[in-house]
């Protein structure tokens, strides 16, 4: 009995020998430890001297002061600090009903009369000329702000996208984050009391970077969880690491080269229709842009709830631009010729480069001119330029589209054609009239361009696998959801922070 | 700790094992052996072969860059073109070719004549570069404004044989990089390009690109000790641990035109996963054919060794008595035949006991029929004669009274004869009373000294003080006492002593009854209290039999003690009664 246990005891050790044999390849399962240490995201934001937004400022003021309303990626708004609003039937008063129980940063409640001095405040810069049609904002109780209208505009609904801070401070809001510091905003911390819960994330730091390189080598090395704009040039080497996650979105960012429509040579409807048809946009965007963007046939953001597929459009037509030009230049035959302001980054300069190589193709000689943003600016005031090559908003709202192309606006332009088809958009009186004005708007930007409309350019953000990022809607911005960002499981890594 | 096996089943199973599986498993380590060697050389040959081509790629990629530039540099030279002209050239020429970011054509003073970029250059003539083509050089790596290693071209141009200016074009090494991630072996091998000076120029693993941007240095790997100084020297390899503990398989391959190496790394686990595989799967069969092998050999040795085990189990059976037991052995060969053979000795097993019963109860027969005689002869025989004196006329009455009391003896002496007779065949029921063991002890001796003192004996008696009380049958006892007295008178020499006693010991009473007489053998004393046993020249020796029933029947022991030619003693042990059976008995 015993030599029968012994060879039994023999096989099974056999058996065990076996198996671990056969198991000798499994993985060790990871262990996980818990911190309480404070969570810090650090954000790599560009500082371009040159960009037309302030991105560490931009980014400052999109987590600490809230909007009245959000814009969704077709232009229509969604409540945000605004429980909701409502047009009353002859459309001359928007009576907007607050949440109740916010409070700004510094713990003041936000009540109607403090947002009616704010927009007061901030509805001008974002109206531009439309601001002409407010009558008034006042309030209605504690939690109603009441605008008169002195017509009807829909650029007014448009406009509750404004921030609303806290008057006096421009970086005191009501979001999810607190800036420490309002002339440097480098450092955000979360708002304990942020009515839709505190964020996560404890604090924000964020670093500037002289250029989009720079900033990415930084998240190369490890140094910065989130990398808020990543060049098209890198996109590639980024997308393909398992430390990072890359987050696109359509913004409503639009490339555009502004034409001087009182420059000598551009002063023709079909010189500028030419320049248009000279472009070929889809090159571009896999030359310039390696893919990440969409091709731009006219002035208004085609995810917009009013933008149609089948409208006219300026195609690549290289043979009909030159036969226009040849029609322009008359008997001399003069080659057209004019500069274009270009601002001092390498995505500009690229960009610029492919245009004069296409227009070079039918004839059109492009001087190129590197220009720091406050000249761009200042030209564009002055109207002392030919043509200037920008990226603008443009979108998803139609006002944006107005403040950029209506005469007076930053952009300078002056095209009564384009104006007549702007204010037809601007005094709507129904989403029908609206859209057909829309309809107007984009012909009349082929009829008689402002611009050499090139690209919608996609946007890119990396952030670090460290952290959980929930994805944002559609097409959507996944700062939208800062305040939902968590560490991920492995707390190890995540407390490198 | 020993293994031994005893059974022949498991012997033959290690046997098996032994004589199949031992090859089986030599076959397999050779096997292993020789998978892992062909596997490691076929892997190494493999990289070996990508690392070169790898090397050759990147050095025709770089060449080839430098060979546009120079290319680029006669488009310029010579060709009286205007200043804005050769600025559009330099342009269309980065966003034709975007691994240059940036192209400027310089004088010989160093003063730019023209360039790709919109605004002012930002490179400079580079010094000491590294000869890469005809007429271009390379500079060193050196990290730039963004702090990521950047390299530049230079063409040095001439005119009339005499310096006239350079073109230097900055090598764009991130564009660089997106052939290098191209180069993949398996899942998780990747190349990395170190420079001379040890800096990481590009790192295939999108997770190492980090490597890259914080320009660590790669001096230290532990493939560049080893790594061969010329082109057309073969590439090298080994395995090593990485600073992530991950056993890793490189290859390093030199490209000696720009001095830089070309490192192909993967890890062991998926380099060599093929050969794992396959010795995972010798392994397991190894394994199953081991078990099948001891299964197999278990299994035949069972059936072998079934017969074996049908002899044990019959002869054990027949050792225990069970004579009729017989084997089956059906197997037709030797064992079938000692199955028959046993089968045959049980059945003359069986005969011989049937005869030698036949012996003993005749044996037994001849035995009692002896006693028998001898034991009634003498009674008769003295009755006989009594009764023939009786029947005299010249008997006096005192005569004619002894012959009556000898008939009268005798008889008796034959009832006690048939008691025991009747009492062996059917024991008669023990009566248990309080009784006084040295009164009964007294009346027998009383009553037996007369016939000891007739066989010119001496009977001594000593008895304890006072009472000593039992629960006992006072009349099988005394049957006890008179057997015991009786064999001693009869074992002892006239002359001789039989002494009784009586004693307490603790909590039993003792009663002893002891002679002078011939003594019993020792070889005997185990038997003399079986039936029909007896040391004495006649009788039927049943007496000290059923002394001993009786005696354990009242909870006593019977204790013998003999020593030839000096005496026995036969010592009767019972429990003391308790105070209150004494008080009993007294009364």
């Amino acid at each position: 009995m015993d030599d029968q246990r012994r060879l039994f005891g023999l096989a099974t050790v056999c058996v065990a020998v076996a198996a671990v044999l056969l198991t000798a390849c499994r993985p060790a399962t990871g262990e996980q430890s818990s911190s309480s240490d404070p969570i810090a995201l650090h954000v790599g934001v560009p500082q371009l001297p040159a960009n037309a937004t302030n991105g560490l400022r931009q980014l400052a003021q999109n987590q600490a002061v809230e909007s009245l309303a959000s814009v969704a990626d077709d232009g229509r708004l969604r409540p945000s600090l605004a429980k909701d609003w409502r047009v009353s039937t002859d459309g001359l008063t928007l009576t907007v009903n607050l949440r109740s129980g916010v409070t700004f940063h510094d713990g003041t409640p936000v009540t109607s009369t403090i947002v009616a001095n704010s927009i007061r405040q901030t509805l001008p810069s974002v109206m531009g000329t439309a601001f002409t049609d407010i009558e008034d904002v006042a309030t209605a109780g504690e939690t109603q702000v009441v605008v008169r209208l002195r017509h009807r505009s829909p650029f007014l609904l448009d406009a509750l996208e404004v921030p609303v801070p806290k008057p006096g401070a421009a970086l005191t809001g009501t979001g999810p984050f607190i800036v420490e510091d309002q002339k440097s905003p480098t450092e955000l911390k979360a708002n304990p009391k942020y009515y839709l819960g505190r964020p996560t994330v404890d604090r924000i730091l964020v670093e500037t970077f002289p250029s989009v390189r720079t900033a990415w080598a930084e998240m190369l090395r490890g140094r910065i969880d989130m990398l808020y704009e990543v060049g098209v040039d890198e996109l590639d080497l980024l997308e393909a690491s398992t430390n990072v996650a890359i987050f696109t979105f359509a913004r409503a960012y639009q490339y555009a080269v502004v034409l001087n429509q009182e420059s000598a040579g551009l002063r023709s409807k079909e010189v500028r229709q030419a320049l248009n048809l000279s472009i070929d946009r889809d090159a571009l965007v896999q030359k310039v842009l390696r893919g990440h963007g969409t091709v731009s046939f006219g002035p208004v953001w085609p995810h917009n709830f009013a933008a149609r597929a089948d409208w006219p459009v300026f195609r690549f037509d290289p043979k009909l631009a030159a036969q226009k030009l040849a029609q322009t230049s008359g008997s001399r035959g003069d080659p057209l010729r004019f500069t274009c302001l270009v601002r001092p980054n390498e995505l500009d300069e690229r960009m610029s480069l492919v245009l004069k190589q296409q227009l070079e193709a039918v004839g059109i000689d492009m001087n190129i001119e590197e220009a720091e943003m406050d000249r761009i600016i200042d030209s564009l005031n002055h109207r002392r330029f030919d043509a200037v090559l920008l990226e603008s908003p443009n979108g998803p709202t139609l006002l944006r589209s107005y403040r950029s192309w209506h005469s007076g606006g930053p952009m300078n332009a002056h095209s009564e054609t384009v104006d007549t088809a702007l204010d037809a958009i601007r005094y709507a009186k129904s989403e029908e009239e609206y859209t057909k004005a829309v309809g107007s708007f984009q012909q009349a930007a082929i009829d008689d361009p402002p611009a050499i409309f090139l690209a919608w350019v996609e946007r890119a953000r990396a952030v670090s696998k460290r952290f959980i990022v929930p994805l944002a809607e559609p097409g959507r911005d996944i700062l939208s959801t800062l305040r939902l960002w968590k560490p991920a499981t492995d707390q190890r890594v995540a407390n490198r922070n | 700790m020993t293994l031994r096996i005893r059974r022949i089943a498991y012997r033959f199973a290690l046997l098996l094992a032994l004589a199949a599986v031992v090859p089986l498993i030599a076959y397999g380590f050779v096997s292993i052996l020789s998978l892992q060697r062909g596997t490691r050389e076929s892997v190494i040959a493999g990289n070996q072969n990508v690392a070169t081509r790898a090397a050759e790629e990147i050095r025709r990629y770089v060449v080839t860059h430098a060979d546009l530039l120079r290319a680029l540099s006669a488009d310029l030279q010579d060709t009286g073109l205007a200043q804005h002209q050769q600025d559009q050239i330099l342009k269309n020429f980065v966003l034709q070719f975007r691994e240059f970011r940036e192209i400027t054509l310089f004088d010989e003073n160093g003063a730019t004549v023209a360039t790709s970029r919109v605004g002012k250059p930002r490179i400079t003539i580079p010094k000491n570069g590294q000869p890469v083509a005809e007429r271009v050089t390379m500079s060193s790596i050196h990290v730039d404004d963004d702090l990521l290693p950047t390299t530049v071209f230079s063409v040095r141009l001439t005119k009339l044989n005499e310096p006239s200016g350079w073109l230097t074009g900055e090598f764009n090494l991130e564009e660089m990089w997106r052939m290098v991630d191209h180069i993949r072996i398996g899942d998780h091998g990747y190349a990395l390009v170190i420079a001379p000076g040890g800096e990481l120029i590009a790192h295939g693993d999108p997770d190492k690109k980090a490597l890259v941007a914080r320009t660590v240095n790669m001096a230290a790997h532990p493939l560049m000790a080893i790594a061969p100084a010329q082109a057309d020297a073969p590439t090298v390899s080994r395995e090593y641990v990485d600073a992530d503990g991950q056993n890793n398989l490189g290859v390093a391959a030199r490209i000696a035109q720009l001095g830089w190496t070309v490192i192909v790394e993967q890890p062991t686990a998926e380099a060599y996963a093929n050969a794992t595989v396959l010795q995972r799967q010798l392994l397991i069969a190894i394994s199953l054919g081991l078990l099948l092998m001891i299964s197999v050999g278990y299994l035949f040795g069972r059936s072998f060794i079934n017969p074996i085990l049908a002899l044990k189990r019959g002869t054990q059976a027949v050792a225990e008595g069970q004579l009729d037991t017989r084997v089956d052995i059906r197997t037709g060969d030797e064992f079938g035949d000692l199955g028959d053979a046993f089968n045959t000795m049980a059945d003359r097993l069986v005969q011989l006991q049937e005869d030698v019963k036949r012996q003993e109860r005749q044996t037994m027969f001849g035995r009692v029929a002896a006693g028998l005689v001898h034991d009634l002869s003498h009674p008769i025989q003295n009755i006989g004669n009594s009764l023939r004196l009786l029947e005299r006329d010249d008997l006096d009455a005192e005569s004619r009274d002894l012959f009556r009391r000898t008939i009268g003896r005798e008889i008796a002496t034959l009832k006690r004869f048939m008691d025991d007779l009747r009492h062996l065949v059917k024991p008669k029921p023990i009566e248990r009373f309080a009784m006084d063991v040295t009164g009964s002890v007294a009346e027998i001796v009383e009553a037996m000294r007369g016939e000891a003192e007739r066989s010119g004996l001496t009977v001594e008696t000593s008895y304890a003080e006072g009472p000593l009380l039992i629960n006992g049958d006072r009349f099988a006892l005394g049957r006890v006492y008179r057997n015991l007295i009786s064999n001693a008178i009869q074992a002892t020499e006239p002359g001789g002593r039989v002494t009784v006693t009586t004693a307490r010991s603790g909590d039993r009473v003792e009663v002893r009854v002891a002679d002078t007489g011939s003594g019993i053998p020792a070889d005997r004393l185990t038997a003399i209290f079986d039936d029909f046993v007896t040391t004495k020249r006649r009788g039927l020796g049943l007496g000290l039999a059923i002394s001993k029933r009786i005696v354990e029947q009242l909870d006593g022991t019977i204790v013998v003690e003999s020593e030839v030619g000096r005496g026995t003693s036969f010592t009767l042990g019972f429990p003391a009664s308790d105070e209150s059976s004494r008080h009993a008995a007294a009364s």
